[in-house]
């Protein structure tokens, strides 16, 4: 874990996330999460499936309630405040879904999707929206022609980048990104892994990167935190971590992920 | 910027595909396939009719001639107005038709608009919620599910007067609990989706949600759910009229010609055979067309609409 | 080695209504030696799951399947269902990526082991039971004996998709096409499960066409890889020959594009630039 440096952008403490399983019994998704993100980095939450990875990014957003803990963006203890009081910070730390085909609604033109935030955060709404629109499709790669489609007409990729520029459009500081490429072809997935490192340079974003794919977060991330039946069992930089694996489980992790 | 990779390089930005999709699909489909083209031509025949014809015919619909009194069809001896025959106060039943069909399709439409509005709200909001506000929505439908909806109109329209609005009211009420249902389900299903999640990181309220969320994608459903409950209601209404508390003289609809030539059935069956062919064909045409707009709207039976190349050579 | 399976010039299309139909497979040659192992590698839409289904005779109308698939000296194109029943099962098995899909819920797994024992290979129910446990031995289900009794919802996936292969191999098929067995499963689970797949080949002479997205995946259970894109094969041939030195521009952009093979995230969008002919004379094919 990294000490405490001056003004990390999120500081999670002890955060617990417990569900409630049939016949009384319950689920313990993510236990005792501590960690620091730092402005301008790219943390990795990696594990597998039922890891609790999932969940812990959406208990850093309240998108799921967390049982207990603290969340602090930039000072602000998140889960201190009610829902109404919780709706502005939103804008600030946003979410990239791992499935595109499943995250936009079917029914909205990519105008509508990349607009329909600035309806609820109206200080954000540009004078122009469809000129503000057509810009952030040209920043994820998108030509303008794209602004009057529906998903349905899009591939996979393009479906991830007018996402991307959904959340791009709240100006955000913080993106969590949930395997934000695990649905697309390989091929795909290289430019949109691409983009997403290019935008974080360009505009000094903070990443939470939640993945399964260890080759892929050794070339993203700067510090992994391994993850396994909701608990921490390894933390530290990507380097560290993929040369000297300490937790037996982190070098099975290694051992099993299949190579080139 | 200028490295950032651009999505058409691998991906080509599709065109304007010629193929037909979503709205256009379902007219494609909808002129190729007879029994569907049938019933949408009949519907909007009645359409045009209800909408156009009465304020032209009303005066002439209701003067009552004794001599022409029950006067047999396919004639053209007193002009085209008695060419389906007359009633019993020898009013022209093509006219009389003409002046049912308004009622029939307003009282029939505008309960089954009203109900659809109240039941999707509802099931909407029932669904989404879930909790308190959902035991108390389905426990009143389910009431209302074993009382039989013709006998509570019924009792209803026995308490209050018999009038168009109360008619209506009746009708709509008694069928709320169809649109709840149907609305609730999909709701429930809905609010796990992704993109509910989406808007929900952006700031959304859940009010919003299931205005821009939700609704539109129940719509489709509630839409083919009410073109078939178009025929149970204009059914039930008719039956009400006959019955003799559904709408009062001056009023006419088929239910009610069906009810006062009942008296001559044996003398002279076009009184009650024309209206009751009106209502048979037309709940007939709105069952065929819902069914087959279900299928034409969904993805998963788009094989049904090819039709297999000649030479039926076998796919193996 | 003799040709097992030996495909020439196969096109599917599908029919719709809306319009003219786009192949999903357009002219693919295919020929695999008894006991050998091919993967058929692609991305979404590049055709080869259709191919794969098309091998099984499991394109059903709307789609249309021209060209030819002979296994074993029969002609499986427009083939009447008898001889595809004969085929399948004794001659080709089958696994598909969903586990939980391709079993009955209803029954236990041993019920329908043991059915498909006694109807397609004549034996006595309780030869075939013992089967059905030596059967789900060999792909690694501890305590068999028990476990033949629990339904296919009491497994974990990776152990389902196990229950799945036990099932295909049950009949002793010379070949068994597995579609993207293990892409829903955790990489320690995959691990075992092409491990598995590997060992069933070698022992028993079993040969293998296995679809697959995932390059490191292929290299793992094949010796020969076929790379499918926008329904044609763009390169076939040893799969350490293909990978060290592919030829086809697009091979070329899958392999620099895996993160396997990249020391920077810059390095995975290196394939791009140089081939953009190469795409574009594949679109326009």
């Amino acid at each position: 874990m990294q000490a405490d440096q001056p003004g990390p952008v999120l500081e999670v403490r002890g955060l617990r996330t417990v569900f409630d399983g049939r016949g009384g019994r319950e689920t313990v998704a993510v236990d005792d999460a501590s960690f620091d993100v730092a402005p301008g980095q790219c943390l990795a939450v990696v594990g597998e499936s039922g890891s609790g990875k999932s969940t812990l990014a959406r208990s850093v957003l309240r998108l799921v309630e967390p049982t207990a803990g603290r969340v602090r963006y930039r000072g602000t203890d998140l889960t201190a405040l009610d829902r109404r009081a919780l709706r502005p910070y939103r804008r600030h730390l946003q979410m990239i879904f791992q499935d595109p085909y499943a995250s936009l609604h079917p029914r909205q033109s990519v105008l509508r999707l990349v607009s329909e935030p600035w309806r609820i955060h109206r200080d954000l709404m540009p004078e122009d929206p469809c000129a503000r629109v057509a810009e952030l499709l040209e920043q994820v790669g998108m030509p303008p022609a794209v602004i009057d489609m529906h998903p349905t007409q899009l591939s996979g990729g393009q479906r991830q980048r007018v996402a991307i520029a959904r959340a791009l459009g709240l100006e955000p500081d913080v993106l969590v990104l949930d395997e934000p490429v695990s649905a697309l072809d390989v091929s795909i997935q290289a430019q949109v892994i691409a983009l997403l490192m290019e935008l974080q340079q360009s505009l000094g974003l903070t990443y939470l990167f939640i993945s399964h794919d260890l080759a892929l977060v050794r070339l993203v991330a700067s510090e992994v935190i391994v993850m396994h039946h909701g608990v921490f069992v390894e933390t530290g930089t990507t380097e560290r971590v993929f040369e000297d694996p300490r937790d037996e489980y982190t070098r099975s992790l290694l051992a099993a992920s299949p190579h080139l | 910027m200028s490295s950032v990779p651009a999505a058409s390089e691998l991906e080509v930005v599709p065109a304007a595909d010629p193929r037909p999709t979503g709205g256009r699909l379902t007219v494609h489909r909808l002129l190729r396939s007879p029994s569907a083209l049938l019933s949408a031509s009949w519907l909007a025949f009645l359409v045009v009719v209800a909408v156009a014809l009465p304020p032209f015919v009303e005066t002439a619909a209701n003067r009552q001639d004794l001599s022409l009194r029950l006067l047999p069809p396919f004639s053209l001896d007193e002009g085209f107005a008695f060419v389906l025959g007359a009633d019993s106060l020898g009013r022209p039943e093509l006219l009389q038709l003409v002046m049912g069909t308004r009622s029939s399709l307003l009282v029939a439409v505008t309960a089954v608009a009203a109900a659809a509005v109240v039941g999707m709200a509802l099931g909407l909001v029932s669904g989404y919620f879930g909790g308190w506000v959902d035991e108390i929505l389905m426990r009143i439908a389910d009431v209302m599910h074993t009382i039989p909806s013709l006998l509570l109109a019924l009792a209803v329209l026995y308490v209050l007067q018999p009038s168009v609005g109360n008619l209506v009211i009746v009708l709509a009420v008694t069928r709320v609990p169809v649109y709840l249902r149907t609305a609730r389900a999909e709701a429930l299903a809905l609010r796990e989706r992704v993109f509910v999640e989406s808007s929900r990181a952006v700031g959304a309220r859940d009010w919003r949600i299931i205005r821009t969320d939700l609704a539109p994608l129940v719509v489709p459903t509630i839409r083919t759910v009410a073109m078939l409950e178009l025929a149970s209601v204009l059914l039930a209404a008719a039956g009400l009229s006959f019955l003799g508390i559904g709408l009062q003289r001056p009023d006419v609809d088929w239910g009610m010609m069906v009810a006062d030539g009942r008296a001559y059935l044996a003398s002279a069956w076009w009184v009650t055979v024309l209206p009751g062919v009106a209502i048979v064909l037309t709940a007939l045409a709105a069952n065929l067309l819902s069914n087959w707009l279900r299928a034409a709207e969904d993805p998963a039976q788009a094989a049904r609409f090819v039709r297999r190349p000649r030479g039926g050579r076998r796919a193996a | 080695m003799t040709t097992l399976l030996e495909v020439e010039d196969l096109r599917v299309e599908f029919l719709t209504d809306a319009g003219p139909a786009r192949p999903a497979v357009n002219g693919v040659d295919l020929r695999l030696g008894a006991g050998e192992t091919l993967a058929l590698l692609g991305e979404s839409g590049s055709g080869k799951s259709v191919t794969s289904r098309a091998l099984m005779g499991l394109v059903d109308f709307p789609g249309v399947v021209r060209g030819s698939i002979r296994f074993d000296g029969t002609e499986l194109v427009d083939a009447p269902d008898r001889t595809l029943r004969r085929v399948r099962g004794t001659g080709i098995g089958m696994v598909f990526q969903d586990s939980l899909d391709s079993l009955n819920p209803v029954y236990t797994v041993g019920a329908q082991l043991t059915e498909a024992l006694q109807v397609r290979m004549g034996m006595t129910r309780a030869d075939a039971r013992s089967r059905s446990v030596e059967l789900l031995e060999a792909v690694g289900i501890v305590d068999a004996e028990q476990r033949v009794d629990a339904y296919p919802h009491q497994f974990s996936g990776g152990m389902r998709q196990r229950v799945c292969i036990a099932m295909a191999v049950a009949l002793r098929p010379r070949l068994l096409i597995a579609d993207e067995p293990t892409t829903a499963l955790d990489v320690t689970v995959q691990a075992g499960i092409l491990r598995l797949l590997r060992g069933l080949t070698e022992d028993t002479g079993m040969a293998m066409v296995f679809v697959t997205h995932d390059l490191a995946v292929a290299k793992q259970v094949a010796e020969r890889v076929m790379v499918m894109f926008d329904g044609r094969a763009v390169e076939e041939g040893s799969i350490g020959n293909v990978f060290a030195a592919p030829s086809h521009p697009y091979t070329r952009r899958l392999l620099s594009a895996h993160p396997g093979r990249a020391r920077h995230w810059r390095d995975l969008t290196k394939g791009e630039a140089r081939d953009d002919d190469g795409e574009e004379t594949h679109r326009a094919g």
